[in-house]
């Protein structure tokens, strides 16, 4: 029998503080009419968003669950606080206005210190509200619009809110679209206007305090033709006994020859469902970018899909998981080649340890009319022990000849080879599993900021790391 | 009156968007017996019975599924029953030639006996040009030691449908390999399932085909790895042209104690036509960490480089599609290690000799 180095569980408690909530104004558990209109009165919603909600609402009561995934049980709406704020929450743009006890969790975060530092704007969501947003006066100038969607959607792109708004990620598209729909709150709005270059990144942090809450952020980015932007996304909130939900969702406008890259390093406490909707289209000769990082939640379902509608359009997606005990990950990505000579490159890596699931889904879908669509796709799965899983469910469905597609997935152990090689050099070994666990994420810590990329890589760290048994 | 039939199910569903997770089908509610000769091999008994309730092979999974094994069983037919005995090693095949009309099915049992070696050919062809359907079903019992081979050739006419289902139950180190070759037949589904319970099992299936006008061609191919150092690879490769369909749908699932073995699939699809529909799902389900699992596929049309190739060598275009077309065919035909057979079934294809 081979012998494996013992490794504990992370220690989370960098991420595991709370706040306790005294002072906040929250609907009550469970979702109903009343809750939705509730909602859409404290936001002071236009009549054509209430009807959005209570059409959604409408959609998710008539729609059953998906018959495939990790099972959510354990998710019982009725206990689900979805809307709760502190009682006199006002967003700033002004950290020293932001309530102390709140301000303090997002620096202990880091985040007003990577504001400071390398970021051109920073939105920050508590519970079910901005508390904080703010964009660099040179970034404005150049017309780059940052701001809260609920700010912009009553200000002058009202319009263009509406005609976007839930028309990439419908309410029909599935259950938790459909209850995003109804109860969403807080979440960004980005417009880069034609040909500008936003030089560093613009980065929302959505920190869910509550214990029983749910939050669902919605943000939308429109990258107008020609420009250029590399939006961050950060989340993270304190383990409790009962359970949080995440149904986020995410549009994303790539116009005409822009580029826009999504990263997220997502890091939700062990007891969240993570129930989040990514969407991007993608106009001719544009080009989406995903780096994504899955540590955290319970459950999740996850599946950023990118439609490259425009001729010549292209998508990258680099990709890690991270399943240890407790955890039933169910991440993967989703893409649609429908103008012609596009392209779409994904490169994702899973691993499982102490009794997690991770299960990496993808479908590569290529229309009647894409000529000329290449499409490669690199998963690899990394098994710690035995009592673990890891599932790999790809598929493609192809309706054009003149394509060329290429699939390779690959899953097994830490090589005894490799272990042995950096033994022989002197490195004990609980520290070469980490290296080479370190070099199997690799792919996205390369695509990563460094701040990010070093918080990665603590987590794969903190994971790895313990005493030998 | 038909009967409504799921199979091929997917061991893992994924978005049911996608609609590959299983199919749905109508038969017939009775099936007659469809016309088979044999022709035996030394050392090889082969009988026809009721099917055996007592072995427990009727029990084995199928790649079809228990709806398509539980129906099958309803039919009350007689079942050819394939024995090779404790240390038989037979040289030569052991020939099936199944004829099919509409209604008709053939049913299998086939026992190989510790260590003994069995080679099985089956040619399913259909005995008029009338449109119908019919099925096949083969059962598996490899004993310790045991190596099996099945080559099926399915030329059915372009009117006529075929469901064939095999579930095969693997001991100590014992192997089955299985060649499916498909160039006839409108709507063909297969499915094959390995349990492979003995340590240091073998299981194998390598598909060619070649699917054109409006012809579907359905597959679920599992190898399920229970004992240690196990091995099985699940390949496929064809032609679709014109309006075909073909579902390719692999699993290999490492369960749990399966420690040292190794899993690989392919597939490789060269697409003709622009109105043809390609899916392929390669699925890898894995509870042990001390395996090795691989997949790969290639899907697309045939390069540019070697269309140039051979019609500077005065090839039509048409004519290097027909070559690329029979080549996947004969790919698998050169795995069956009988000169004589090889050439019959390329005789029977209408497939030139290299």
């Amino acid at each position: 029998m081979k012998e494996k180095a013992h490794v504990e569980d992370i220690n989370r408690s960098l991420y595991d503080f709370r706040n306790v909530d005294t002072d906040v104004y929250k609907v009550e558990s469970g979702l109903t009419e009343e809750i939705v209109r509730q909602i859409s009165k404290e936001k002071n919603d236009p009549e054509w968003m209430l009807e959005h909600r209570l059409k959604s609402l409408e959609i998710f009561n008539n729609m059953k669950m998906s018959e495939w995934g990790p099972p959510i049980d354990g998710l019982h709406m009725d206990n689900i606080v979805t809307y709760i704020k502190p009682k006199d929450n006002k967003m700033s743009a002004d950290w020293d206005e932001v309530p102390e006890e709140i301000k303090s969790t997002f620096e202990k975060l880091g985040i007003p210190q990577a504001e400071r530092e390398s970021l051109a704007g920073v939105g920050a969501q508590y519970d079910s509200e901005l508390v904080y947003h703010n964009v660099r006066e040179e970034v404005a100038a150049q017309g780059v619009i940052y701001t809260d969607l609920e700010s912009a959607m009553h200000g002058e792109r009202g319009d263009m809110i509406r005609e976007h708004f839930m028309k990439l990620i419908t309410p029909n598209d599935h259950k938790f679209a459909a209850l995003h729909g109804a109860v969403w709150s807080g979440g960004s709005f980005v417009y880069v206007p034609p040909g500008v270059k936003v030089e560093i990144p613009l980065q929302s942090y959505f920190r869910l305090n509550a214990p029983g809450a749910g939050q669902f952020e919605h943000t939308l980015i429109i990258v107008d033709e020609g420009a250029d932007l590399h939006f961050i996304e950060g989340c993270s909130a304190p383990k409790y006994n009962v359970a949080n939900l995440h149904a986020g969702a995410v549009e994303l406008y790539v116009g005409k020859n822009a580029k826009l890259r999504y990263s997220t390093i997502e890091n939700w406490s062990k007891n969240m469902y993570n129930l989040n909707t990514k969407r991007a289209t993608v106009e001719e000769g544009g080009k989406m970018e995903w780096v994504s990082g899955s540590f955290g939640s319970h459950v999740s379902y996850l599946y950023p899909m990118t439609i490259l509608k425009g001729d010549s359009s292209k998508v990258e997606f680099t990709g890690i998981t991270f399943a240890g005990n407790g955890q039933n990950l169910d991440t993967g990505m989703k893409v649609v080649h429908s103008g012609k000579n596009t392209s779409s490159s994904i490169n994702t890596k899973s691993l499982s340890k102490d009794g997690g699931i991770s299960t990496f889904r993808s479908a590569v879908v290529v229309g009647k009319d894409a000529k000329g669509a290449k499409s490669v796709v690199d998963c690899s799965s990394l098994m710690l022990d035995n009592i673990s899983r890891s599932d790999t469910i790809p598929a493609m469905d192809i309706r054009c000849d003149e394509v060329d597609i290429g699939h390779e997935a690959k899953i097994g152990r830490i090589s005894d080879e490799a272990v042995f090689y950096l033994m022989s050099r002197g490195i004990p070994e609980e520290e070469a599993k980490t290296m080479i666990v370190s070099g199997f994420a690799d792919n996205v810590s390369k695509e990563l900021p460094l701040e990010y990329a070093v918080e990665m890589n603590n987590l794969i760290r903190l994971e790895m790391v313990g005493s030998i048994g | 009156m038909a009967r409504d039939i799921k199979i091929n199910t997917l061991p893992a569903p994924t978005w049911t968007w996608l609609r590959v997770n299983d199919v749905n089908i109508k038969l017939a509610e009775s099936f007659t017996a469809a016309d088979i000769s044999v022709e035996n091999a030394a050392g090889v008994t082969v009988s026809e019975n009721d099917a055996d309730l007592e072995s427990g092979i009727r029990a084995v999974e199928t790649g079809m599924g228990s709806e398509m094994a539980a129906f099958v069983d309803g039919l009350g037919l007689k079942v050819k029953r394939i024995e090779a005995a404790e240390g038989t090693k037979a040289e030569s095949f052991v020939s099936f030639k199944a004829g099919f009309t509409d209604g008709q099915a053939s049913l299998y049992e086939v026992y190989a006996g510790k260590n003994s070696e069995l080679k099985i050919f089956i040619d399913n062809y259909s005995t008029d040009e009338s449109e119908g359907s019919g099925l096949s079903d083969i059962r598996f019992r490899l004993e310790e030691g045991s190596k099996v081979t099945l080559i099926q050739v399915f030329r059915q006419n372009s009117s006529f449908d075929f469901y064939d289902n095999i579930g095969a139950d693997l001991g100590k180190r014992a192997e089955l390999r299985i060649v499916h070759i498909v160039s006839g037949t409108r709507n063909l589904y297969l499915g094959a399932t390995g349990d492979q319970k003995g340590d240091k099992s073998y299981f194998g299936i390598d598909t060619g085909y070649i699917r054109k006008a409006s012809e579907k061609l359905d597959i679920n191919y599992v190898a399920r790895q229970r004992g240690k150092q196990t091995e099985s690879s699940l390949k496929a490769g064809g032609v679709l042209r014109d309006t075909s369909y073909k579902c390719f749908r692999a699993t290999i699932d490492f369960i749990n104690g399966c420690t040292e073995s190794k899993g690989d699939e392919r597939e490789e699809v060269l697409l003709m036509d622009p109105d043809v529909v390609n899916k392929t799902i390669p699925l890898i389900l894995c509870a042990e960490d001390d395996v090795e699992g691989t997949h790969g596929a290639s899907i697309g049309r045939l390069d540019e480089d070697i269309i140039f190739y051979f019609k500077s060598r005065g090839m039509t275009e048409d004519q290097i599609m027909e070559l690329m077309a029979a080549s996947k065919l004969i790919n698998v035909i050169n795995l069956i290690d009988d000169e004589n057979l090889r050439a019959s079934v390329r005789e029977s294809l209408e497939i030139e000799a290299d």
